[in-house]
């Protein structure tokens, strides 16, 4: 994953706007991906990467450089994602999106296999989604969640054997 | 090689980290198995349909995140409710040491100790013993694993620990989980076996071990500790309450004083026997039964042993583990202590140049223009230890002085370069102002680092001392300390008072023993009120106007009566919630369990 300049970095820690658009430019395809799996809800991922980087902003000072830069805003979008879906006016929306999500049929495999993640639980799916779509290895996705890393791959592991069996039994509608 | 393992071993090489050793039995194992096979041609599968998803149009937000940003400094949606930082990822907890109501005699004899426990820090300027580690129920095939070892602690900050593991494994695929950590002021140095799940146990554990060096270290930095708490379990006492007593026994020709604490209360001293991750996971409200030196207050024997408990069963379930309750699953015991003797040149060998040094930066001694400030109060017998300069590249230019005597000990950070936006010295999310002198200044919620925002200065004073300690030498600084600017992620930071005041109706918990004064933020309508004790025990108690709780997101969500009112408990959160007159009360700890936070919920008052 490609991380910004130092100069860039350093002038949006002292405030600089242009360079803070330039990182906000560079990392919103990815935190809205993250986070339209994370939320499952298009409209919402769009909320919360505003707020993502609002965020940013705002702890930029606190920045320490003990990580990747990128690890960091997935973090800090990660928080964002689970403060949204623990938000009652939120949820509501995200609550009534939820059947029409699992009544979507799967024709072809990439819908079958993005909705059978969609199905994931919260846990899971945040672990696999860092590892599987945006290829951080297991250290790198430890450090955004907070959790050992052996933890990551025991979350990898059970998300990929549900998934095998959400494709085998044809896909349920419940959360797996 | 079973289909669980195979698949494992898939999953793993899928993410370019193949166990050791495991590609020949793997291939053999998947070549005759349909359901590996089709196992790996799913991953597969899902990782074709997740990568090349069609993204569509991805929204640019910029414009709106940098309007948002030029009109005020804050995000233009109403703030939710924070997260205090003590809710780190970690085991759930569930035992009967909440100390709500009325007292018991058997903590009565032992009032003083956590007072005892702060104060004898000062008087240890060295500890050697040998250790002794067992350990069970990390893997079914193992009935105990056995770890021999050294100590070897030197005042302030030098410090070895060694483990060597002893274990009879079945085969030589299974790794020895071996560790070694050196500290030498300035350098700090582990080396210890790559921690992998139970469940990719043994493959997963060949490969070469994990080493580390740091040169140019701070003195008492955060981010390369050293683990004083097996020297003195001062952060398992300073906010405890009085502990309960199981006796008193000779350990080694030493007189031994017996407490019955838990997990969650002793993880300093946990996290100095196994700083790399490689023991198994220990259930935050297991009981431990720690045994220290009477006189000098270091620990001799540490026994924890599992409780029962739907909750536990849960939280083994999810390990991994099969414990019956009333199984020892960790026995740590220290031989052959000696105590502040001189040691011998070499005790504390530095490590062979197996790895990259990474430099922490630290530069010692400052120039004449650069003091920083000083307390002009410290405890009586502290003398100057280290003092320097950090400056990382992008960071701010940051002046480290640090006071020592024995294993206590204060360090003061300064900057000028501050930007704002925050405290200076990661607090946390929930601070509590503290009266400081002339100004005011902002506690963590444990009390053991006060940040404070002068005019031109910004600095963080942390210490291994008593709150109240730590609180004076601050206050000693001779700086005017300011509330922090509205614009601030602190800036909603309340008192008790205020919080009632702007609160009708707040809730409060009554009686509550063995956890400090609550850090307290109001945001509008929502009021946090932070509490930690001793070790990791804490807990979140947020409050707002609301009829109905939110539908839940987690799968683990079970029923609960609380204060007479339907309410309901996330094992995975730890989080207790409920409505009550109007308030949606939550309270949340990743060290707590159900028991502890019922009692609590139990004993809430209107002031």
């Amino acid at each position: 994953m490609e991380e910004p300049e130092p100069a860039v970095l350093r002038a949006a820690m002292a405030g600089d706007l242009d360079a803070f658009e330039r990182l906000v430019r560079m990392y919103q395809p990815l935190v809205w991906r993250f986070l339209r799996h994370f939320l499952r809800d298009e409209a919402l991922a769009e909320d919360v990467t505003q707020e993502t980087f609002i965020h940013v902003f705002q702890r930029l000072p606190s920045f320490s450089f003990r990580c990747k830069f990128s690890n960091w805003v997935f973090r800090v979008a990660r928080n964002a994602g689970i403060d949204a879906i623990r938000s009652r006016e939120r949820h509501d929306r995200l609550a009534r999106a939820l059947p029409a999500l699992a009544s979507v049929p799967a024709p072809e495999t990439r819908a079958e296999v993005q909705a059978a993640v969609e199905s994931l639980t919260t846990k899971l799916r945040e672990a696999l989604l860092l590892i599987e779509v945006f290829g951080l290895s297991y250290r790198e996705a430890a450090e955004v969640l907070r959790v050992p890393e052996g933890t990551v791959k025991s979350r990898v592991f059970q998300a990929r054997q549900r998934l095998t069996a959400w494709r085998s039994e044809g896909g349920r509608a419940h959360e797996l | 090689m079973n289909c669980d393992e195979a698949q494992a071993g898939l999953s793993l090489a899928m993410d370019g980290e193949p166990p050791a050793d495991l590609a020949e039995p793997l291939a053999i194992h998947v070549s005759a198995c349909t359901q590996c096979t089709r196992f790996n041609n799913t991953l597969r599968a899902i990782r074709q349909g997740l990568r090349l998803e069609a993204l569509g149009e991805v929204p640019d937000v910029a414009p709106k995140v940098l309007s948002a940003i030029r009109e005020t400094t804050r995000p233009r949606r109403r703030r939710r409710a924070p997260l205090a930082a003590a809710f780190v990822a970690g085991a759930l907890v569930g035992a009967t040491f909440i100390g709500v109501g009325g007292g018991r005699s058997t903590r009565v004899a032992n009032a003083d100790i956590p007072d005892r426990v702060v104060a004898a820090q000062q008087a240890v300027s060295s500890v050697t013993a040998d250790l002794r580690l067992i350990e069970r129920g990390w893997h079914q095939g193992i009935q105990e694993r056995l770890f021999t070892g050294k100590l070897r602690y030197q005042a302030p900050e030098s410090l070895q620990v060694e483990l060597l593991d002893r274990t009879r494994y079945p085969s030589a695929a299974w790794a020895r989980s071996d560790m070694a950590l050196v500290v030498t002021g300035d350098r700090w140095w582990i080396r210890a076996a790559r921690p992998c799940p139970v469940e990719g146990v043994p493959e997963c554990s060949q490969g070469k071990p994990v080493v580390r060096l740091v040169t140019r270290r701070e003195p008492f930095a955060d981010d390369t500790p050293v683990p004083l708490d097996l020297v003195t379990p001062v952060r398992s006492f300073a906010l405890a309450s009085a502990p309960v007593a199981v006796g008193s026994k000779h350990i080694g020709g030493r007189s031994a004083i017996g407490i019955l604490t838990t997990v969650a209360q002793i993880q300093p001293l946990l996290a100095g026997v196994d700083p790399a991750g490689n023991l198994r996971d220990l259930y935050s409200s297991d009981r431990a039964e720690l045994w220290l030196d009477e006189k000098a207050l270091v620990p001799l024997a540490l026994c924890v042993t599992a409780t029962a408990g739907a909750e536990r069963d849960e939280w083994a379930a999810s390990h991994g583990y099969h414990d019956a309750p009333g199984t020892v699953v960790l026995e740590l015991t220290l031989n052959r202590v000696a105590l502040n003797r001189s040691l011998p040149p070499g005790s504390f060998p530095y490590p062979a140049a197996d790895a990259t040094p990474e430099d922490d930066n630290f530069i010692d001694g400052l120039p004449g223009s650069s003091t920083g400030p000083a307390p002009r109060w410290l405890p009586a017998g502290f003398r100057r230890y280290r003092d320097g300069m950090v400056a990382t590249e992008g960071g701010p230019r940051v002046v480290v002085r640090t006071w020592t005597d024995g294993r206590a000990w204060v360090k003061v950070r300064a900057t000028r370069d501050w930007p704002g936006g925050r405290l200076f010295g990661d607090l946390g999310e929930i601070v509590r102002q503290v009266t400081l002198g002339r100004g005011v200044g902002y506690a963590s919620e444990d009390g053991t680092r006060i940040g404070i925002h002068g005019l031109g200065i910004d600095v963080l004073v942390t210490g291994s001392l008593a709150a109240g300690d730590l609180q004076r030498v601050a206050g000693s600084l001779g700086l005017a300390g300011l509330p922090v600017p509205s614009g601030w992620a602190e800036a909603p930071t309340a008192t008790l008072a205020e919080a009632v005041a702007a609160t009708p109706g707040l809730l409060l918990p009554h009686n509550l023993r063995g956890f400090g004064p609550p850090a307290v933020r109001v945001d509008g309508k929502v009021v946090s009120l932070a509490f930690a004790g001793p070790g990791t025990r804490a807990f979140l108690l947020v409050e707002a106007a609301g009829i109905r709780l939110d539908p839940p997101v987690d799968s683990d969500v079970q029923g609960v009566r609380v204060r007479g009112f339907d309410g309901r408990y996330t094992v995975g959160r730890g989080e207790l919630e409920w409505v009550e007159r109007s308030r949606i009360v939550s309270l949340r700890s990743s060290t707590l369990s159900l028991g502890e936070l019922l009692a609590i919920a139990q004993s809430l008052e209107r002031p």
